[in-house]
């Protein structure tokens, strides 16, 4: 196990105030006891079976495949309840936020799927829920706003900074420092203080679980690449974790390039960053040369973040896996062409994953088995797209 | 430390001319402990006043030119003991070793920094330099980290007077005291208390029950208005 004292290697720990630090032992405590309830594990399991739909397909992309001479197989985690993978960690979350007797919710968004996605939970177990989304976020992925007020949801935008996901994080953890009593800290990306990285890995790895299953069924053998976009990194990590011993299967994630490659353009930080401490964890970071935070841009809100979960920093010193940027351009371009092709139209999220997945079919041998993970699709998008 | 009044001052808000007259004007005060703020893009501890110069001010800022003010102060025989309070990015992107060196010799005592704990001191320890680490503490504490914090500190405790972020209304609790009470059985130490400081009248309060009131965020509304305001301010409150 890589995982030590809540550290993967050198990267993660528990960087926030020390008034924070009961909660995250009392969040350790009952997801220890979390993990070993049958009745919370059954609960959990048949939630994603009969309210997510899972197992999601892996569905192979007959056309893309025939056209890159590749065999392409998508994880449609867009076809979850809610329309992304965000789904299957803040179902298990709310039931251990029940667990440790928390009667309110509070989370982060950027895209607004995780907000979405907390705000249904919510509404399932009629559970009190606050969202904290960038004022930019806000409006540039309204109908996801509109959801969650639907759900029942009070959206509050953040109006400080870059007005973007970093800043939606830090309100949130400023209202769980205040609340913490009677208020549970959904976060919704493997980033984040230990546990929260545990945590969100340990719901998401369903992903991977199951592709890494239905790959064997249907072609007798492992992939030879599972590529994952990275934001915070829970759509990767939860594809990646249970394959990250198959020391043949490449793993890949794919962060957002944005317009270019220099400051405040893009969101590539393990591309592009160093190694800094921010918002809980010592892990990649984009900052400038006296450690301010750098502002960030991509055209998917959901992966607007200037930091990265910590176990992905220690999948990338290992080298066991690879982390790669594509630019707006390149995943509006996959984005258009999975719709056309394929008539699913993916997330701008999900884009950067097939945008990549495009230029690797060029490179390499003909006919590999390449899993891409589909974490979200794209109709809150369409005013972007337009 | 006992019965002292310890401004919280933001380096580099609006400048760091600013800055250094404050720091002065504090000294010609009798003002023996200052917190000096080094600004941050996203103070996760501070409320709206302080964020919102901490983003002004953190633009231009960086540690060389504190530093230069500082060794300049001290040269004029300006010996306030100074806690430099920072987030954990810009410390450690200086680097923690150079921190030390360069800023022990500056009248720098102690070092506060909200995102790093005490479980993750190790990310702080250096061996051979004179500065102080000051923890944050607060009353929601288990007994046994308490122990911990406190039997490691040899300059004083920064007791959290609610949980939340800088700038609320302070509530003169019960629970302060008893928290006070706690440390001193565990160690003679000072304590000061911060968060939600406003005016004499919650100055004299804390400093009934603690060794230090840390005032921050009412200072930079003043300063907001002018340098000689907050010197007002500061002249009141101490007078």
């Amino acid at each position: 196990m890589v995982y030590k004292k809540n550290y993967y290697g050198a990267y993660g720990g528990q960087f926030l105030s020390q008034s924070l630090m009961p909660a995250l032992d009392e969040l350790k405590s009952a997801f220890d006891l979390f993990k070993k309830n049958k009745q919370y594990l059954a609960e959990y399991k048949d939630l994603l079976n009969n309210y997510v739909g899972r197992p999601s397909p892996l569905y192979f992309a007959r056309n893309l495949s025939k056209k890159l001479d590749q065999q392409i197989f998508l994880k449609r985690e867009d076809l979850n309840h809610t329309g992304s993978h965000k789904i299957n960690n803040t179902l298990g979350q709310i039931i251990l936020a029940k667990s440790m007797g928390k009667t309110r919710i509070i989370a982060e968004t950027g895209a607004g799927q995780h907000g979405v996605a907390t705000a249904t939970a919510a509404a399932l177990m009629n559970m009190e829920c606050v969202v904290y989304m960038g004022e930019e976020d806000t409006q540039r992925q309204q109908p996801n706003v509109q959801r969650m007020k639907l759900l029942g949801a009070k959206v509050v935008p953040v109006t400080t900074g870059c007005k973007t996901l970093k800043e939606a994080v830090t309100e949130t953890f400023k209202d769980w420092l205040a609340n913490q009593k009677d208020t549970y800290y959904l976060l919704g990306s493997a980033m984040g203080p230990a546990p929260y990285p545990e945590i969100v890995k340990y719901f998401q790895r369903i992903i991977g679980q199951e592709a890494r299953k239905q790959c064997k069924k249907l072609t007798g053998q492992l992939p030879d690449y599972v590529i994952a976009c990275v934001g915070g990194g829970s759509n990767a990590i939860g594809i990646f974790a249970p394959f990250t011993q198959d020391k043949t299967v490449h793993l890949i994630g794919v962060e957002a390039g944005g317009h270019s490659s220099s400051y405040g353009k893009h969101c590539a930080t393990l591309s592009l960053g160093k190694p800094g401490i921010f918002q809980g964890s010592y892990s990649y970071l984009l900052s400038t040369e006296t450690g301010q935070i750098s502002p960030t841009h991509s055209i998917s809100a959901g992966l607007d973040y200037p930091g990265v979960g910590p176990e992905h920093s220690y999948l990338k010193d290992s080298k066991r896996a690879q982390y790669v940027a594509v630019s707006d351009d390149e995943a509006l371009a996959a984005f258009h062409t999975l719709s056309k092709e394929e008539g699913i139209l993916p997330a701008l999220e999900s884009s950067h994953a097939l945008a990549y997945t495009f230029k690797l079919a060029a490179t390499v041998k003909k006919n590999s088995i390449i899993i891409v993970n589909l974490s979200g699709r794209g109709d809150k998008d369409l005013g972007i797209v337009n | 430390m006992k019965n002292e009044i310890i401004p919280y001052i933001l380096a580099n808000y609006p400048d760091l001319q600013t800055t250094k007259e404050l720091l002065i004007h504090c000294h010609k005060l009798g003002i023996k402990y200052v917190e000096l703020g080094i600004p941050f893009s996203d103070p996760s501890a501070d409320g709206p006043v302080i964020q919102n110069a901490a983003t002004k001010a953190c633009i231009n800022f960086n540690f060389d030119n504190l530093l230069a003010i500082l060794l300049d102060l001290k040269k004029q025989n300006i010996n306030l003991e100074i806690t430099i309070m920072t987030y954990a990015n810009p410390l450690y992107i200086y680097g923690i070793s150079n921190f030390y060196t360069n800023f022990s010799s500056a009248n720098v005592k102690g070092l506060l920094v909200p995102d790093i704990p005490f479980e993750e001191r190790k990310v702080l320890t250096r061996k051979n330099h004179s500065i102080k680490n000051v923890w944050m503490i607060s009353d929601n504490l288990p007994s046994a980290s308490l122990k911990k914090i406190v039997s490691n500190s040899n300059f004083y405790l920064y007791l959290v007077a609610y949980l939340g972020t800088t700038g609320k209304n302070i509530q003169q609790s019960d629970s302060l005291k008893s928290t006070i009470a706690q440390v001193k059985k565990i160690k003679d130490i000072p304590v000061a208390i911060g968060f939600g400081i406003k005016d004499k009248n919650d100055v004299t309060n804390i400093l009934n029950i603690a060794d230090g009131a840390i005032i921050g965020t009412s200072l930079i509304i003043e300063l907001d208005k002018s340098l000689n305001s907050a010197k007002e301010f500061l002249n009141n409150i101490i007078l």
